[in-house]
């Protein structure tokens, strides 16, 4: 009896251990999954559950005096993230838009909208230059990640870019309704308009950049 | 052009309402997008409200019952006199003082972004201030094929140098009828 005592005691200890050691390595892996996760930007279009930073938003800004599409198309998020160069500060109002004040004076603001089924995210942006005027668009960015050049030029790690794929300039103050749905969205009429636009998205072809090691992301 | 016909323009290419309204972003605002962050606002940015049926001064309560009315009322519609119906006051007076007010600023800064400014002719100054009104300081500054053609111009004294000038002045997003208006001033020339 004694014996069968020492054997139970002994597999009764050793299933402890066990079961300790699983729930620690579920524990670690349960955590690396969500450091992971948090690198990745997510569908309401945070980045480490912070706004994107509206300077790097607003990189896609053609200047009000140009007319013509974004000169800048894709930002480094990750490069950014904790930067010194976007470290400004910035305010969140509680309908989401983020807006930063200019160093050049005026503001810019952007609010995400939500996004289309293949993953391209639309923004409302706002550029205010300190006179009556607030200069709207419609801007359409995807994610995608990539194994790129660190900053030694020599290692390489995976970074998440933000590409501007279209912009679709509204007005002065435009209070135009903006609708998204799943692979269109609609511009509402203002006095700009006199009956509402919608802007189509077809679904993403292949391309060139799909062959590289590019890969990319619909969060 | 002087500063009164300008101002004249200036009300139909801003939108203007003697009373209170919304502006595209919802916010309760008089004139010429003179925003009023509450009822007492009114009374502290000089502007006197009367009531429209009595023509008696209004009263603190009746500020508030106008403000409160058109805070309620539908957002996003233009022109501002849409928002009459919502309204029982006008300003009597005071408007012209806040709109001015604002032109000094928008001078100032068309004189910062040309400095040579007064070596223009007259609707060429008029058109770099209401860009200024409209853009600001910082959004005028984005003009530098403008100002580096209106520098050109201004030595040359050409009208062709002021019509190339005139075409650096296109802003987006704003009515063509204003764009077409500013294009007129500058190419006008001497």
């Amino acid at each position: 009896m004694d014996r069968q005592a020492i054997i139970l005691r002994r597999l009764s200890s050793m299933l402890r251990q066990i079961a300790s050691i699983t729930i620690c390595a579920l524990l670690i892996v349960s955590g690396r999954s969500f450091a992971e996760g948090a690198d990745q930007p997510g569908s309401d279009f945070r980045f480490h559950g912070q706004p994107i930073h509206p300077l790097l938003i607003k990189q896609f800004e053609p200047w009000i005096s140009d007319e013509r599409p974004p000169i800048t198309v894709e930002v480094n998020v990750s490069a950014a993230w904790d930067s010194n160069q976007y470290a400004e500060s910035f305010k969140t109002e509680t309908n989401g838009v983020v807006s930063v004040k200019l160093h050049e004076g005026g503001s810019f603001a952007y609010q995400h909208l939500g996004a289309l089924n293949d993953g391209t995210h639309v923004v409302r942006t706002s550029y205010l230059g300190g006179g009556s005027g607030s200069f709207e668009a419609l801007l359409f960015v995807r994610f995608r990640t990539s194994s790129s050049y660190l900053a030694d030029g020599m290692k390489q790690g995976e970074q998440i870019f933000l590409r501007a794929v279209r912009r679709f300039p509204l007005g002065d103050r435009d209070d135009g309704m903006v609708l998204v749905k799943q692979d269109q969205v609609i511009v509402g009429k203002s006095r700009y308009r006199l009956e509402p636009i919608v802007l189509k998205f077809e679904a993403r072809m292949s391309s060139p950049d799909n062959k590289s090691n590019e890969k990319e992301k619909n969060p | 052009m002087n500063e009164s016909e300008y101002l004249k323009k200036l009300k139909v290419f801003e939108g203007f309402a003697d009373h209170m309204y919304l502006d595209s972003k919802g916010y309760v605002t008089i004139g010429t997008g003179i925003l009023l962050s509450n009822a007492a606002a009114a009374k502290s940015a000089g502007i006197t409200l009367s009531n429209r049926e009595s023509g008696k001064a209004a009263t603190a309560e009746e500020i508030a019952a106008d403000f409160d009315s058109v805070k309620k009322a539908p957002k996003s519609m233009f022109p501002p006199s849409k928002y009459e119906k919502y309204t029982k006051l006008y300003a009597s007076a005071g408007l012209d003082s806040a709109l001015k007010q604002s032109l000094n600023t928008a001078k100032s800064d068309a004189k910062s972004f040309f400095p040579d400014f007064n070596s223009l002719p007259e609707s060429a100054r008029w058109a770099l201030v209401d860009m200024a009104y409209n853009l600001g300081g910082a959004g005028l500054k984005k003009f530098a094929k403008l100002k580096a053609a209106l520098e050109k111009a201004v030595e040359s004294k050409k009208k062709e140098d002021f019509e190339a000038a005139a075409k650096e002045s296109k802003r987006g997003g704003i009515q063509q009828s204003r764009n077409d208006a500013i294009y007129d001033w500058i190419a006008e020339g001497y």
